[in-house]
């Protein structure tokens, strides 16, 4: 079965180079992308992602206070915190929510562990 | 000629910058043992009287950590902010036990630690990123106005790439500005060089 990621990021460039790292570290994933985090909620309603990879720093509200709505709705879902900010608290936070820590630029090898 | 960044460019540029800022971030926080926030909400290439507009504080008395840059890019850059919250976020990064006499002792110091490792992480980020090494200066502490900071250069206009950074560290905020000025052959350079980028992620 291909592994199924979902991405929010606000950034578009971002999302596009999450992409590409993706593509080349996992061929067969497929990958569902969205800027919107309302349609975060939206998306992992309808699929079983096993995967869902979120940025921290978003304009309306930070990935970790997301994942935190998100965890309370799907305490099964798999998430990964993807930032440029490796501050140990935010680690720490991300790991206390269940969360994998992913740093920004995001690496073929990080994303390969994260799905195993 | 003016060089302008469509929509996706400066949808990369500010991605690369908070790239370079979180980076920062982990190192000012380590400096200081609490989390820090940094961010860049939007990158933006302006010209002249746009740029100084853009630039203009709360204050018209200015602090500045310049450091100039070369290599794969060539120019200044400079982290600004109004020189009322000089002390305020050199209290940030400080033990907040110290007197008021050790603060003002340690201020310069500070303040040059702070913006060597935002200005090295937002720089480093480009040369990563883009494909190349930047070299830079040792940096310097101006306590001056707009038109000291920024000094002129000769021949075509300067172009500035502006990027508002907000600092929240202990429930306290500052706003502050990251400024790259470079000439019009640089800035070209750089438009290109954020072109090859996004071309090369697509």
């Amino acid at each position: 079965m291909p592994v199924n990621i979902l991405l929010l990021d606000d950034s578009k460039v971002a999302r596009m180079a999450a992409r590409r790292i993706i593509a080349e570290a996992l061929p067969d994933a497929i990958v569902t992308d969205t800027g919107e985090i309302p349609r975060v909620f939206e998306l992992v309603a309808e699929t079983a992602f096993d995967l869902v990879l979120i940025d921290y720093n978003m304009p309306e509200e930070n990935g970790l206070s997301l994942a935190e709505r998100l965890r309370v709705a799907h305490p099964q879902l798999r998430m990964a915190l993807l930032t440029a900010n490796i501050q140990d608290s935010v680690v720490q936070r991300a790991h206390a929510l269940g969360m994998i820590f992913l740093p920004k630029p995001l690496r073929p090898d990080a994303i390969r562990d994260a799905v195993k | 000629m003016f060089v302008q960044l469509s929509a996706l460019e400066q949808d990369a540029v500010t991605e690369i910058m908070n790239v370079g800022v979180g980076r920062a971030a982990a190192s000012l926080s380590l400096m200081v043992k609490e989390e820090i926030q940094l961010s860049v909400p939007a990158a933006e290439l302006l010209y002249g009287e746009a740029a100084h507009e853009r630039l203009t504080l709360s204050s018209d008395r200015m602090v500045a950590v310049r450091e100039t840059f070369n290599g794969l890019l060539s120019g200044s850059a400079a982290l600004l902010f109004p020189q009322s919250k000089s002390l305020d976020l050199v209290r940030m990064v400080l033990d907040e036990n110290l007197t008021a006499e050790e603060v003002t002792e340690l201020e310069q110091e500070a303040l040059v630690e702070i913006g060597n490792i935002i200005l090295n992480g937002c720089l480093s980020s480009i040369a990563d990123s883009l494909v190349g090494e930047i070299e830079t200066s040792i940096p310097v502490l101006l306590h001056a106005n707009l038109a000291t900071i920024l000094p002129q250069t000769t021949g075509d206009e300067p172009v500035l790439l502006v990027l508002t950074i907000d600092f929240t560290i202990r429930s306290r905020d500052i706003q502050g500005h990251i400024v790259f000025l470079m000439d019009m052959q640089a800035a070209s350079m750089f438009q290109q060089l954020v072109a090859d980028y996004i071309a090369s992620i697509i």
